[in-house]
């Protein structure tokens, strides 16, 4: 979880990510970031982030995207 | 079921509104009272003060682009309007005639011969407009007054009355114009019993009212045919009217003088005629000059808008020899 | 046709509404689907054929996929893991053949009916360069109506059935409904089968309230289009017909009131699609979240037109750039160039075919691709140079979210955007060129230029009062305050008040009758 508030805050400085839960909706992350954001967290933790998975839901805070990493680490 | 009645009531209210804030957009309100919301489209002789016009000038486009009423007032102090508008029929010119009449006491109706070889089915407006209900409601034609209300008493004043100042020109081609002068004759030239029997009316209505009817053909290469200068000349003969062919009678440059190739005349064009008609009325002394009448101030003030109004461009300027 | 019609808002809305309340719930569904097959129909007569065929395959090919996975799931619980590998690629490699051929299918009626023309000329001129003596007819076909708008609603159902995201509809006629949606078929906005499913087929009832809610957003749409799109209509028209005639500071000006009335007549149009939907108690989501008050241009395009950016995002970016071979590229660039720019090269390639499917899909035209390209080499521009802007404004002790800076920003997205409208409404790449040119050239404004330019000093009041009344409206939506909600706790006489003001103000400032043009649906042609 700290591992990835790291790669957040090196991607968008801006942002307090323990206390946003609207990072997509709130337009703080592009998709470009996404796509950057994306990349470190398969680098990072060696999951794979199907397409299906982007979506709001899973990226609107950083509790939601660990979930999505600890899913994906399971299968 | 109480909110059925909520929207029917907020309706009538809003119907009450519309006619009620319709009054402050009318030009003239004391004849709006006495006259009523005549037709959309014909209101704007309302506009004028009772009984302050004494000649009509009838007919369709060839009225309102050849004859200038500001200009015949200018000169000789005759006042005048346009009835006309665009495709105007024997029977509009009639309604038209009818509502001049009530609210004005004219001693002079022109009347454009034009229409009588209009197909009157064949008017656009007439089919559209009165399967539209909006050109019945008087919000919709005048709601543009506001920026009159906001442009002061100048603004209220109509200084152009019913004639369109169009500067600029587009000149005919040599072919028509030699034919034009040839007396070309046109073999499909037919009169429908309806304008007849509108043509009637309206000479039924003059009689009634001791006004005299004159007709008269304004120029127009297109509108114009020897074929037709024969018919009218027999009509004039049979109802013993008199009749003015400015066709034959003016001599128009057809390249500097014509707005589309020789169907209207422009600005130009327009004062040989309007000075040919005012000219007629000095002579058969039918009118008054109302000049230095402090009445018809307001006519003065109309002549000096229509010449700060109504300028040509530097580029209507050029002249073709 | 258009939505912002005085017989559509007024006639057919109230009757819809009227009759669809008398159906019987579990029916409404088939009465709006009947309603909008009758919409369509009036527009584009036979060409309903084609929506019938997009219907049918949609409908076919999202239970067919569904039936796939089914299967696999049956075969998968049967097998051991080495089998089980082979069985999902098999399905997978099925699954994406379908998708592919309905997706050819469907995609073939857009460029039929609206590419093929356009290809064909300039092969023809191609053709014609080649010194080859051969060329394709050019025929003048006429589309069906709305076909941009809802063949990719169509698309996106299927596409989301294929990744799992919705189950597919058993019934036909929900599929239909969905396509068809009559408040939506003309103009969009692209809508999702799972955002709208719930509320579309429940058959709400149609209360006083959403009635009320309904009519007032309709009526504010009317006002942005009658009393400030039609107005502007008549300059944009002067100016870019034109633009020879008029200096650089003309050209700024048409290009200023062609941005908003383009902005006044589509959200105009979406306020009557929302609010007519509101009052069937359907929701659909906002396509429009006050642009104007964006920090930069790819903000902006995420403001406006919000659902076919969506469109663009969730089924071309990130398919394109999270893709196999693009993660490679990524992750090899990022070792390179670091954590900012490696990213950025296949988020740049997807974005480029983001941008320019996004100018072909506004029309077949080179003005239209010049329209994306342009939005594209913005946007990779800004992306470029952020850190270094940032490096730049530490370094200068500047406050980026400084008041002043936040206003340059403003002025500058908003600069961008008009140059992009320009490419947009000028007919010709020459005159867009042209205008461009003029406004960074020539500033040699002529006396009574201005009032040459089609309106009086009165039109521009009203234009400043209805703006002014816009901009009030968006303050309050973007700070989240439901205007709509503030008005329905006044008393009956407020609310009543207000309302007449809002269509006085219709009727005395709209740019309707003698010397107006009202505009035409500009994205009904799209």
């Amino acid at each position: 979880m700290e591992k990835l508030i790291e790669i957040l805050e090196g991607l968008q400085p801006e942002v307090d990510y323990e206390t946003v839960d609207n990072l997509i909706d709130g337009r703080y992350l592009d998709s470009l970031t996404i796509l950057s954001l994306v990349s470190e967290i398969e680098d990072e933790f060696d999951v794979e982030i199907p397409t299906v998975e982007i979506i709001p839901a899973n990226f609107n805070s950083a509790k939601k995207m660990w979930e999505l990493i600890e899913r994906l680490k399971e299968e | 079921m109480k909110w059925y009645f909520k929207i029917i009531i907020f309706f009538i209210i809003l119907a009450i509104l519309v006619e009620l804030l319709a009054i402050p957009l009318f030009p003239n309100k004391k004849n709006l009272f006495k006259y009523g919301f005549f037709n959309s489209t014909m209101f704007e002789l309302l506009n004028e003060e009772e009984n302050t016009i004494d000649t009509l000038m009838v007919g369709d486009s060839l009225i309102y682009s050849s004859i200038s009423p500001t200009l015949i007032y200018d000169k000789y102090g005759f006042t005048s309007y346009d009835c006309s508008l665009s495709s105007q029929t024997m029977k509009e010119s009639y309604q038209y005639l009818t509502l001049g009449i009530k609210s004005q006491n004219p001693k002079v109706v022109f009347l454009e011969t034009n229409m009588f070889f209009r197909d009157p089915d064949s008017n656009k407006r007439k089919i559209k407009d009165i399967k539209k209900v909006k050109y019945m409601l008087p919000f919709y034609v005048l709601h543009n007054n506001w920026k009159k209300i906001l442009g002061g008493s100048d603004a209220w004043i109509d200084y152009n009355k019913g004639f369109r100042y169009i500067a600029k020109f587009n000149p005919a081609k040599k072919s028509d114009i030699e034919s034009y002068r040839k007396d070309r004759r046109d073999d499909k030239t037919i009169i429908k019993d309806e304008n007849m029997y509108y043509l009637k009316k309206i000479i039924e209505l003059c009689d009634e009212h001791n006004i005299k009817l004159i007709l008269i053909s304004n120029p127009s290469i297109k509108a114009w045919s020897m074929k037709k200068h024969e018919i009218v000349s027999k009509i004039a003969k049979d109802y013993n009217l008199e009749w003015l062919d400015l066709n034959t009678l003016l001599d128009i440059d057809w390249v500097n003088d014509t707005k589309d190739k020789g169907e209207h005349l422009n600005h130009r064009g327009a004062e040989i005629s309007t000075y040919y008609v005012g000219e007629y009325l000095l002579k058969s002394n039918l009118v008054v000059s109302h000049k230095n009448d402090p009445k018809y101030q307001k006519w003065d003030r109309a002549v000096e808008l229509y010449k700060e109004n109504n300028k040509e461009t530097k580029k209507e300027k050029i002249l073709i020899k | 046709m258009s939505y912002l019609s005085i017989y559509y808002l007024f006639l057919v809305i109230p009757a819809v509404v009227i009759i669809y309340s008398i159906v019987p719930k579990k029916f409404r569904y088939i009465f709006l689907l009947l309603v909008s097959f009758a919409l369509f129909f009036y527009i584009s007569k036979k060409l309903i054929v084609i929506l019938f065929i997009t219907i049918l395959t949609t409908y076919i090919s999202a239970l067919f996929i569904n039936k796939l996975e089914e299967k696999k799931e049956l075969l998968l619980n049967n097998a051991n893991s080495e089998e089980k590998k082979e069985i999902k690629n098999k399905f997978k490699f099925k699954k994406k053949l379908l998708l592919i051929i309905y997706i050819l299918i469907n995609v073939s009626f857009l460029v039929a009916y609206k590419y093929l023309n356009f290809f064909s000329i300039n092969t023809n001129l191609l053709l014609k360069l080649l010194h080859i003596d051969y060329s394709f007819k050019i025929i003048r076909i006429v589309a069906p109506i709305g076909i941009s708008f809802w063949l990719l609603t169509a698309l996106s159902y299927v596409i989301d059935v294929y990744n799992g995201k919705v189950e597919a509809e058993k019934n036909p006629l929900k599929v239909a409904l969905y396509i068809s949606y009559f408040a939506t078929l003309i103009e969009g906005p692209f809508t999702r089968y799972a955002d709208i499913k719930d509320s579309m087929f429940a058959g709400n009832n149609v209360t006083y309230d959403n009635l009320c809610r309904g009519y007032q957003r309709i009526m504010f749409g009317l006002f942005k289009k009658m009393v400030i799109a039609d107005r502007l209509n008549i300059l944009v028209k002067i100016v870019f017909d034109n633009y020879i005639e008029f200096s650089g500071f003309s050209s700024l000006l048409g290009t200023i009131a062609y941005t908003v009335m383009l902005y006044m007549e589509f959200s105009g149009t979406m306020d009557v699609v929302i609010g007519s939907s509101e009052i069937l108690g359907i929701n659909i989501k906002e396509n429009f979240r006050q642009p104007f008050f964006s920090k930069n241009i790819s903000e902006f395009w995420t403001r406006w037109h919000i659902s076919l950016g969506a469109w663009f995002r969730d089924y071309i970016f990130y398919p394109i750039s999270l893709s196999k071979p693009m993660k490679k590229l990524t992750i090899s660039a990022r070792k390179k160039l670091g954590n900012h720019f490696g990213p950025l090269i296949s988020g740049s390639i997807a974005l480029f075919v983001v941008w320019f499917l996004n100018g072909l899909w506004h029309g077949a035209g080179y003005t239209f691709l010049a329209f994306g390209l342009f939005h594209f080499l913005m946007i990779l521009l800004g992306n470029i140079f952020t850190p270094l802007i940032i490096k730049i404004c530490n370094k200068l002790n500047i406050n980026r979210e400084n008041i002043i800076y936040r206003v340059f920003q403003s002025i500058k997205m908003a600069f961008l955007v008009f140059i992009g409208e320009i490419f947009f409404r000028a007919d010709t790449m020459q005159i867009a060129l042209g205008m461009i040119k003029k406004i960074f050239t020539d500033w040699s404004i002529r006396t009574g230029e201005i009032s040459s330019l089609g309106l009086d000093i009165y039109d521009y009041i009203a234009l400043l009062i209805g703006i002014t009344f816009v901009f009030v409206i968006s303050i309050f939506k973007e700070k989240n305050i439901d205007v709509r909600n503030e008005i329905s706790k006044k008393p009956v006489a407020v609310r009543w008040a207000l309302y007449y003001i809002l269509i006085f103000s219709i009727f005395l400032l709209g740019a309707f009758g003698h010397g107006y043009v009202p505009v035409d649906p500009m994205y009904a042609d799209f």
